[in-house]
């Protein structure tokens, strides 16, 4: 039987006599438990872990199941070939990292185009605005007219 | 003994989104799954506890709550921890691991 002593710090933090993490054969990761009982003891043993059991979670692994027997899987015998398969997933997942990038150009030279760019959307957008605020203008005048002469009110 | 593990496209959409879910700790969740992976190959993750057993699928925990569910191709009723009633499979002689989901789990 492991036994070991740990100090109590800030925000309750305990570490875990290195014997007793053994014995009980914990890893980095691991979920543990503490119980009171009402004799002063505290029980520490390992989280068992319980399945939702949702009717979600079993159709996904239903559909995993099926994912394999249709041949929808990938076959890996390594763990560098699992990292690199890891890697493949992250890429896809982040599709602004997937983005092809403008290789031929030098870093000043893309900051440059960016900057016209920039300015370009810049212009566009305060021409859209100019626009708009002048059509609002001579809008208003025509549109009076228009009320008028339905109403027959004299100018 | 030489293992294979088939990663199901179903595995691999969760696991690429968890690793969206968690950002930030990318490098915690990539050192957890290459050491999942790693104990699956040599053999020195060699039970769990058992998820379902008509279907025979087990779990592991990878990180915060989330399990990865598993199937291996061979494995035995080892024990039933008396106090806990915690059922573990041994999967000692499996050759092949079909990887089929990443789930977040309650605990009791």
């Amino acid at each position: 039987m492991a036994r070991g002593y740990a100090r109590l710090r800030e925000r309750n933090q305990l570490t875990l006599p290195a014997a007793v993490v053994e014995q009980i054969g914990l890893r980095s990761g691991d979920i543990v438990e503490f119980a009171t009982s009402g004799e002063g003891l505290i029980e520490l043993r390992p989280a068992r872990i319980v399945r939702a059991g949702t009717v979600e979670a079993r159709s996904e692994e239903q559909r995993a199941k099926q994912d394999i027997a249709e041949g929808r899987y990938t076959l890996l015998s390594s763990v560098d070939e699992f990292r690199k398969h890891v890697q493949k997933l992250r890429k896809s997942a982040s599709p602004v990292e997937n983005a092809p990038k403008a290789e031929h150009l030098s870093d000043s030279q893309r900051k440059d185009v960016e900057a016209v760019a920039q300015a370009t959307l810049l212009k566009l957008l305060s021409d859209l605005v100019e626009q708009s605020t002048i059509r609002k203008h001579e809008e208003g005048p025509a549109q009076r007219r228009k009320l008028r002469s339905k109403t027959g009110e004299s100018v | 003994m030489k293992r294979v593990l088939r990663s199901a496209e179903n595995f691999d959409r969760k696991l690429g989104n968890l690793f969206e879910t968690l950002a930030g700790r990318e490098e915690e969740l990539q050192d957890r799954v290459d050491e999942v992976v790693r104990g699956l190959f040599d053999g020195t993750i060699s039970s769990a506890a058992q998820h379902h057993p008509s279907d025979d699928t087990c779990c592991i925990p990878l990180i915060d709550h989330y399990v990865i569910v598993f199937r291996p191709d061979k494995s035995d009723l080892q024990a039933a921890d008396e106090r806990r009633h915690e059922i573990v499979v041994d999967f000692r002689g499996a050759s092949r691991f079909d990887l089929l989901d990443i789930e977040e789990e309650e605990l009791q």
